[in-house]
């Protein structure tokens, strides 16, 4: 079994990667660590308890960063609840998780010191956690085995014509985080349009009675739904962009992915390019490659693990 | 078992019926009230039926409200042509009950002010379906604008998308009040529509109610023979047939599935109104599914439910009418 942190700020559009990546019996999950993203800290918890009691993953969780590393705010969090809305996932709100009383930097490294082997970190959002444990213990880094980030851009902008939520978040974070040496493997907006989930493809999972299934099969209606929610009725043709999936799936089936290394860097000065996420796409810089950026994958071969 | 606390507006009603045998059996369903209005009869026959089809249920515990007798600012009710014909002289086909008109569950409280006491001892929002007018649902949000943040949304069956009944651009419940539509259009609080042109498609097959009417129960015959009736007068209209499937539509039914299967339904998200001063498209929805108008997305206060896989939906109404049947637990 393979060792795994997962670094997540959890609300919908990771819960179907986390869910894949907790059900695996090839993961051994060592534990969970909370940021701040789009949603505030205290959700994020609240969401990670709910979803983590729904797939009976027991670990413990331990609370992070509740604001970027260098500065205030780029994008202010805001309340996204898990359960929120009437048509999402149904969860116990009086679920609790087993809290660690450190710090997550702290957690990170006292669990990757105690691992018999290199641990393999599973980040969704901000890097704040894994600047933190890199710039209090450098020595952290010889014992992350990879870090597999739901987050990056080459081509596809979410924010400000140019910018990604992962990077934009914290931006002075990913920089850092990206230029520490780890073995990075970044899993970018463009690999969520890469492999996208038809209706039929979503809707393989109606009637399934696994209550883990049916709430991952309303959760990824929903995510259907909204991905065509602006479609003029009778041309709801768009799919599912999967980013968190393809992360997931990445510590199971690498070699269903297409995957070349780059040399990234985050923009931290420009007027229009401020938390950019530059992956020299053109070799350039002539900087060594720190990212192995997942370009492609089959399809098949992803999907058909959706609802296992 | 997650269960969604629910208070249930109708106008009952051969549709308005079946939602009730459904509601009443289904585990997932908390409903904490039911409130009725005019709409597909006057008010005394959708009250009456309703505490009948409660008690035959053997959910006299759920407090029952009178609400509206006539839409919330037009003297009277419009009722159109097809409502009493379809829904037949009582409201409920000609369908009996084998006991004296029930009255235990008759709360003394109005609708609205019964909705009011649901959302005051709440822990958490409540979701409103409303079924016929939205009369009841308007007033509430009129005399207690406080109680906004203790509804969780609205789902309705009502509404058309350029097409009309009874008019030639309004649908029924909407065109029972059409200021009272606004109400809940104008207010902000997230609407999930189950237009008609959708629950058109949510249809029991021939093959499916003969499947019905071999139910034993109390309630199975009865929804059985609430099928026929409905059926009688739908087929006359030659409503029984579409996309080329012979049967019956179940509007309401089509309404209460997309609040416990979402999964079997898609939907967009457009600003909407009800129009409410043209005598030509009185009680139109009128609906931006091209985005003409641009608004920002939290602008977009409709989520226009348009498909249904229909035969999931078939399935869920069978069985959970079958949980009246001895061993009948889907």
């Amino acid at each position: 079994m393979r060792p795994v942190l997962l670094d997540v700020n959890l609300t919908e559009d990771f819960a179907a990667g986390f869910l894949l990546a907790a059900r695996a019996p090839e993961l051994d999950i060592l534990g969970v660590t909370v940021t701040f993203g789009e949603t505030d800290l205290a959700t994020a918890a609240q969401n990670t308890a709910e979803l983590m009691d729904l797939c009976g993953l027991s670990c413990p969780v331990a609370l992070g960063a509740d604001r970027p590393w260098r500065r205030t705010w780029e994008l202010p969090p805001r309340p996204m609840p898990l359960g929120g809305a009437i048509n999402g996932m149904q969860l116990d709100p009086a679920a609790k998780a087993d809290l660690s009383p450190l710090p997550a930097a702290e957690f990170l490294y006292e669990t990757l010191r105690a691992a018999s082997q290199p641990v393999t970190l599973l980040c969704s959002s901000p890097l704040t956690n894994v600047a933190a444990l890199l710039e209090r213990h450098p020595d952290a880094k010889s014992r992350i085995g990879q870090l597999v980030w739901r987050g990056g851009t080459q081509r596809h902008a979410v924010n400000g014509v140019v910018r990604d939520l992962q990077t934009l978040l914290d931006p002075e974070a990913a920089a850092f985080v990206m230029e520490a040496g780890l073995p990075f493997v970044m899993c970018p907006v463009d690999m969520g349009h890469a492999l996208q989930a038809s209706q039929g493809e979503v809707d393989a999972g109606i009637g399934l009675t696994d209550p883990v299934l049916h709430q991952l099969n309303r959760l990824l209606k929903k995510r259907w739904c909204e991905a065509n929610e602006n479609q003029p009725i009778g041309q709801r043709t768009l799919g599912l962009p999967l980013q968190d999936v393809a992360a997931a799936v990445y510590l199971l089936d690498p070699e269903a992915f297409t995957a070349e290394p780059f040399h990234c860097e985050v923009d931290l000065k420009g007027r229009y390019t401020f938390g950019m996420c530059v992956v020299d796409i053109c070799r350039r810089m002539g900087r060594e490659d720190n990212i192995l950026l997942l370009r492609d994958a089959d399809h098949e071969r992803v999907i058909s693990r959706l609802y296992q | 078992m997650y269960r969604l606390p629910v208070i249930i507006d109708v106008d009952t009603g051969l549709d308005d019926a079946m939602v009730l045998a459904m509601a009443c059996a289904l585990p997932e369903l908390d409903v904490r009230a039911v409130t009725v209005c005019f709409g597909n009869n006057d008010l005394p026959n959708t009250l009456r039926n309703t505490l009948n089809m409660l008690k035959l249920c053997g959910r006299e515990d759920i407090p029952v409200g009178a609400g509206a007798d006539r839409p919330l600012v037009r003297p009277t009710p419009s009722y159109g042509t097809d409502g009493h014909f379809v829904h037949g002289p009582g409201g409920l086909g000609g369908v009996t009950f084998p006991f004296p008109d029930a009255t235990a569950a008759l709360s003394d409280k109005s609708a609205p002010d019964l909705m009011h006491q649901v959302l005051l001892e709440s822990d958490q929002p409540v979701t409103i379906l409303c079924l016929g007018a939205h009369t009841n649902a308007a007033r509430l949000l009129l005399k207690y604008p406080e109680d906004r943040e203790k509804i969780r949304c609205f789902v309705n069956m009502g509404g058309l998308v350029r097409a009309g009944l009874p008019t030639v651009m309004s649908s029924v419940n909407i065109f029972y009040d059409p200021e009272g539509a606004a109400v809940l259009l104008d207010s902000g609080i997230p609407f999930y529509m189950c237009p008609g042109d959708l629950t058109a498609l949510a249809m029991v097959t021939l093959e499916e109610m003969e499947e019905l009417r071999r139910f034993r129960s109390p309630v199975g015959r009865t929804v059985s023979a609430i099928m026929d009736a409905y059926y009688k007068t739908c087929s006359s209209l030659g409503e029984q047939t579409r996309n080329g499937v012979t049967g019956q539509s179940l509007h309401d039914p089509c309404a209460l599935a997309f609040l416990v299967h979402p999964e079997f339904f898609t939907y967009g998200r457009y600003w909407a109104r009800v129009e409410t001063q043209s005598d030509l498209c009185l009680a139109m929805t009128v609906i931006d599914y091209e985005n003409t108008l641009g608004v920002p997305q939290a602008e977009k206060n409709l989520y226009l439910v348009d498909g249904i896989h229909r035969q999931p939906f078939a399935q869920f109404f069978l069985d959970t009418i079958r949980r009246y049947e001895e061993g009948g637990e889907a």
